[in-house]
């Protein structure tokens, strides 16, 4: 009686902790005590050191940006797929998770389908190895990714299935994991963008590789928070050259009110607050080459 | 006597634990359904990039209403959209308001017009971190979901 109790409330917990079969997970719910007061918002530079920042490295808006500047897709940049048997340890595969997240993300924003499933397939191996398989819905997103004209619907699903995988590491209090998620997708999504530049140069990409230096001092920040976690120190230690060469980063914030203007029932707020990136061209070459060796030592170059 | 106890604690435990867990299953189901109504609801010019629920009890005080925050990074010279979905279950409307560093930058309400505006488009030009805070028009009990998302061009 009390092994099969212990097994139905075993069941049981399981059940509620993965909550359905479709892969759907806990929500981010706040129950805000009402002691937090909504009108007076404190300034935030020092929340923003406390906090856990969402959207940090996200890998949507550079492929969004490489596809609107016309960029032609470089199938040759890809992290090969065939890589995931290199990774053993959780904080690797976390990583790898990243960098193919990245590269899905590429390749489905410019509707390119040929080789998606084999990094679906990837995705789905490392997250059950890291016991987060529960969120992704791999046949629907296998289905999807048959068709170029689902490749919207696929990164939707992608996106929100690592929106949740990454709520959910933090309740669960494997925060380590979801910052080597982050650095992956970070760091694959740089390198895209760096090779990019490098190939099919462009002021408006430049400026955006420059401004990494304000993410990666955030990522910075995360990933410190775990520097007792042997590999993660390491990776910091591999990350300190390239937080050197972006000391040479210069971003300045020219000034401005926001303006606010209704289109179509739609309220649309321009800032005009601007932020302007400066360095030389030198310093984007061994950016592009930094990028590019962290990118080699993983891949065991 | 004591077998038959712990027989009955057993199956209180797990007649409690099958009341409370459809409650719980319940309650992420509406909450999957609110997100993907809310981001049917952003556009189809739009593509999808965050997601925050949001549940907050009614405010005590006038003075002291609740309010849910979260801090993301917005980049320069993208076109992002906020959009907001309240759960019918609840008399509450959110509010989203996004500051950055300085203060107030952008809000779905419109005080003069006392208007509260489903979505809000923001033009990005300065990258660096932000802070959202949503609550729900004069301190009412409310559900919510916000989701962010940029428009694509």
């Amino acid at each position: 009686m009390r092994i099969f109790f212990s097994w139905v409330v075993v069941a049981v917990l399981l059940f509620a902790s993965c909550k359905g079969g479709s892969g759907k997970k806990e929500k981010d719910t706040f129950e805000v005590p009402d002691s937090v007061i909504a009108e007076k918002p404190s300034l935030l530079e020092e929340e923003v050191t406390e906090d856990i920042i969402d959207n940090l490295a996200s890998p949507v808006e550079i492929a969004d940006l490489l596809n609107r500047l016309e960029i032609p897709f470089t199938n040759s940049f890809l992290f090969p797929a065939g890589k995931i048997k290199e990774m053993e340890t959780d904080v690797q595969k976390a990583y790898g998770l990243g960098l193919y997240g990245a590269d899905l993300g590429y390749q489905a924003m410019y509707g390119k389908n040929t080789q998606i499933l084999d990094y679906i397939t990837n995705i789905k191996d490392l997250a059950e190895d890291l016991r987060i398989g529960q969120f992704f819905d791999f046949s629907t997103l296998k289905r999807l990714s048959q068709s170029k004209s689902n490749l919207d619907s696929l990164m939707y699903m992608a996106v929100r299935s690592f929106n949740d995988i990454d709520k959910y590491l933090r309740k669960q209090h494997r925060g380590e994991v979801s910052a080597m998620i982050i650095t992956g997708l970070w760091l694959e999504g740089m390198y895209l963008a760096t090779q990019l530049q490098k190939n099919y140069p462009r002021p408006e990409l430049k400026e955006r590789i420059g401004e990494q230096k304000i993410i990666m001092e955030d990522l910075f920040t995360l990933l410190d928070r775990y520097r007792d976690n042997k590999e993660i120190e390491k990776l910091l230690t591999r990350l300190a050259p390239l937080k050197q060469l972006y000391s040479g980063v210069k971003i300045t914030v020219n000034p401005g009110e926001p303006e606010t203007v209704e289109k179509d029932g739609r309220l649309v707020i321009i800032q005009h607050e601007e932020s302007v990136v400066e360095y030389p061209d030198s310093l984007l070459d061994d950016i592009v080459a930094e990028f590019s060796k962290i990118r080699g030592e993983i891949l065991g170059e | 006597m004591k077998g038959s106890g712990q027989r009955t604690f057993y199956w209180v435990f797990l007649f409690s634990l099958m009341l409370i867990l459809p409650a719980g299953v319940l309650r992420g189901q509406e909450q999957d359904k609110l997100v993907s109504l809310c981001v049917r609801e952003s556009g189809e010019d739009a593509a999808y990039l965050k997601d925050y629920v949001v549940k907050l009890p009614k405010a005590t005080s006038k003075d002291r209403v609740p309010v849910a925050k979260h801090t993301l990074v917005l980049v320069k010279n993208t076109h992002y959209r906020f959009t907001i979905c309240n759960s019918e279950k609840y008399p509450g409307k959110g509010i989203i308001k996004i500051y950055d560093t300085k203060g107030l930058i952008a809000s779905n309400y419109d005080p003069q017009k006392d208007k509260i505006y489903n979505s809000i488009d923001f033009i990005c030009k300065k990258t660096g971190p932000y802070t959202v805070f949503i609550s729900f028009k004069d301190g009412e009990q409310g559900m919510a979901v916000g989701i962010l998302s940029y428009v694509k061009k």
